[in-house]
């Protein structure tokens, strides 16, 4: 065998091995992009913002419903998700805290209920799948069940006077970049998003007391009117904003690789949750102080993409390694809050680890 | 290349490969969120249908507030609101005593959408020690004027009240302070329920001096 041919084969094989390698970032999937509005508690905010349901003076026993249709507008089916991205239940007044306290209900409407419990414990919630072109319309109900007569002004119910509960829920779509592909597999995880749209809520419904009150007035029936017709529909594409997460490595002091790219100047804050990597109510192990410093701001200049290796903290890093060794997965979502031209985007993406 | 370099050459690329598929495996599913919905529910509050007043809380400085029996110019009920409190002092031994607009009651000018106006009713618990209710008969008035009437009373927006109270200490234990609980619960056209009550302590001292 000659020195060049040799050489030639060696040229080959390393080729071949970097091929390999290189196979798994898989070059040709596009780039996860998208754009996630953030819903506002006020109905006059930006376009493209949506309470799915708004409720104000709720009493014990009331019930207040609100429905939101979610299309698929891309050409690819996708499984949808349900999942809480924030929960702000501050005590109110007298202490009490009324998240506690609310019960919730996810039900398909014309449909199977998805969901009933307690509204501060819903983390996610896959709610099947959702054809390309299709839409299906989710109705989400909370109530309030009677405590009964409270033991004292700041007790029971009482203490719940005047508290109020925001959550913001996220409907994440997944798709499956190559179904074909063996597990486990070395990829850095990017996948063409699943576009999918939130088009009109409609109106909650008030289901307040209706009993009658003392004859001797007679005011006008109890308002609890719901927020009127909105009819939203999220650009798709309007923030641009690109978010990516590719490997964590274990090994390399638990770090994430994260791809972050903006149409404009925009500044970022990227946060961290871990989760136990169940597809179906998957638990909660650690929402914030999962990225180290527990959030990570960047500046990003127009059009510019940048690759950010983020160090999660001992903590996570620890109960991710725990979860992959006994139960061999575990769930990681980064949520970025993308700040450009006054307005406030955020965009989420998780990704399952096996091991 | 001699044949050691294309070993190391061939070794190394071995390494990386071995590296790259031995690293953490991912499921090939990324998430990606469109849209997030907020749901928000914010609990009902008394402080939207009424407000409380003592003397030195009243906005449109009202006078004339009952003052603490056994003082000279004290005013019985402090503070405003779910936080307003009162003592109404020393009543000893009596069966006819008195404290005339301890506190003002005032609906809002803006009542929340769709209510009209409201009923408040009063009542008194028991002195949870003994049992017994020295403070009685809730009476509203209408502030200057020296009708009332008991019970309840309607409020449209804007509209105040002023709230006596009789007193009867005769009979019980001497020397010692009495606590009840006043509750003034509101009620509008469709809501008929316990939730929107103040629940306020009123105290009163069986014995000579402001107690």
């Amino acid at each position: 065998m000659t020195r060049r041919l040799l050489t030639a084969l060696a040229a080959a094989l390393v080729s071949a091995l970097a091929v390999v390698a290189l196979a798994t970032a898989d070059p040709s999937a596009p780039e996860a992009t998208g754009e996630a509005a953030t819903g506002a508690l006020s109905l006059a905010a930006a376009a493209g913002d949506t309470a799915i349901l708004s409720a104000a003076r709720m009493v014990p026993g009331d019930e207040r419903t609100g429905t939101v249709t979610i299309r698929n507008t891309g050409g690819a089916p996708g499984t949808l998700l349900l999942t809480r991205d924030a929960l702000h239940d501050p005590a109110g007044p007298s202490g009490g805290r009324l998240g506690e306290t609310l019960r919730l209900r996810v039900e398909e409407v014309g449909g199977a209920s998805l969901y009933t419990g307690p509204l501060a414990e819903l983390a996610a919630l896959p709610v099947g799948s959702l054809a390309a072109g299709s839409a299906r319309t989710f109705r989400l109900t909370a109530s309030w069940p009677d405590g009964g007569i409270p033991a004292g002004p700041a007790s029971g119910d009482n203490a719940l006077q005047g508290a109020s509960v925001r959550v913001d829920y996220a409907w994440l779509t997944e798709e499956v970049v190559n179904p074909a592909r063996p597990t486990p597999t070395p990829a850095p995880v990017t996948a063409t998003p699943t576009p999918v749209t939130a088009v009109p809520p409609t109106p909650s419904t008030g289901s307040g007391p209706t009993s009658a009150s003392p004859s001797a007035t007679s005011p006008a029936p109890s308002s609890t009117t719901p927020p009127a017709d909105q009819v939203v529909v999220l650009p798709q594409t309007a923030s641009g904003v690109r978010l990516s997460i590719g490997r964590v490595g274990l090994r390399a002091r638990g770090r994430v690789a994260i791809r972050l790219g903006c149409p404009t100047t925009c500044r970022v804050r990227l946060a961290g949750r871990l989760d136990d990597g169940r597809k179906r109510r998957a638990r909660v192990l650690r929402n914030g102080k999962v990225l180290r410093g527990e959030t990570v701001t960047r500046s990003l200049a127009a059009r510019r993409s940048v690759r950010l290796s983020v160090p999660l903290t001992p903590r996570a890093r620890a109960l991710m390694n725990r979860q992959l060794t006994r139960y061999k997965r575990a769930g990681l979502t980064i949520t970025a809050y993308v700040r450009a031209n006054g307005r406030t985007t955020t965009t989420v993406r998780r990704i399952a680890l096996r091991n | 290349m001699t044949r050691r370099a294309l070993a190391v050459v061939l070794t190394l690329a071995a390494i990386l490969a071995t590296t790259k598929i031995a690293e953490p495996a991912f499921s090939d599913a990324s998430f990606s969120a469109r849209t997030i919905n907020t749901a928000t529910v914010k609990a009902d509050s008394p402080l939207n249908y009424l407000r409380i007043y003592s003397q030195s809380t009243d906005p449109d400085g009202l006078t004339g507030y009952a003052k603490r029996q056994g003082t000279s110019s004290t005013p019985a009920a402090t503070g405003s609101n779910a936080s307003l409190t009162a003592h109404l002092g020393g009543y000893n031994n009596t069966s006819t005593g008195s404290a005339a607009r301890v506190l003002t009651l005032d609906a809002p000018d803006t009542l929340p959408s769709g209510v009209a106006g409201i009923v408040v009713y009063a009542t008194f618990g028991t002195d949870a020690a003994t049992g017994s209710t020295p403070i009685r008969s809730p009476a509203f008035r209408t502030p200057g004027s020296s009708q009332s009437t008991s019970g309840y009373t309607i409020l449209t927006p804007g509209v105040k009240r002023q709230l006596d109270l009789a007193v009867n200490t005769s009979g019980l234990s001497g020397n010692k302070t009495y606590t009840q609980t006043l509750t003034l619960k509101i009620q509008y056209l469709g809501y008929s329920g316990d939730f929107l009550t103040y629940e306020l302590p009123i105290k009163v001292y069986d014995g000579s001096g402001a107690g």
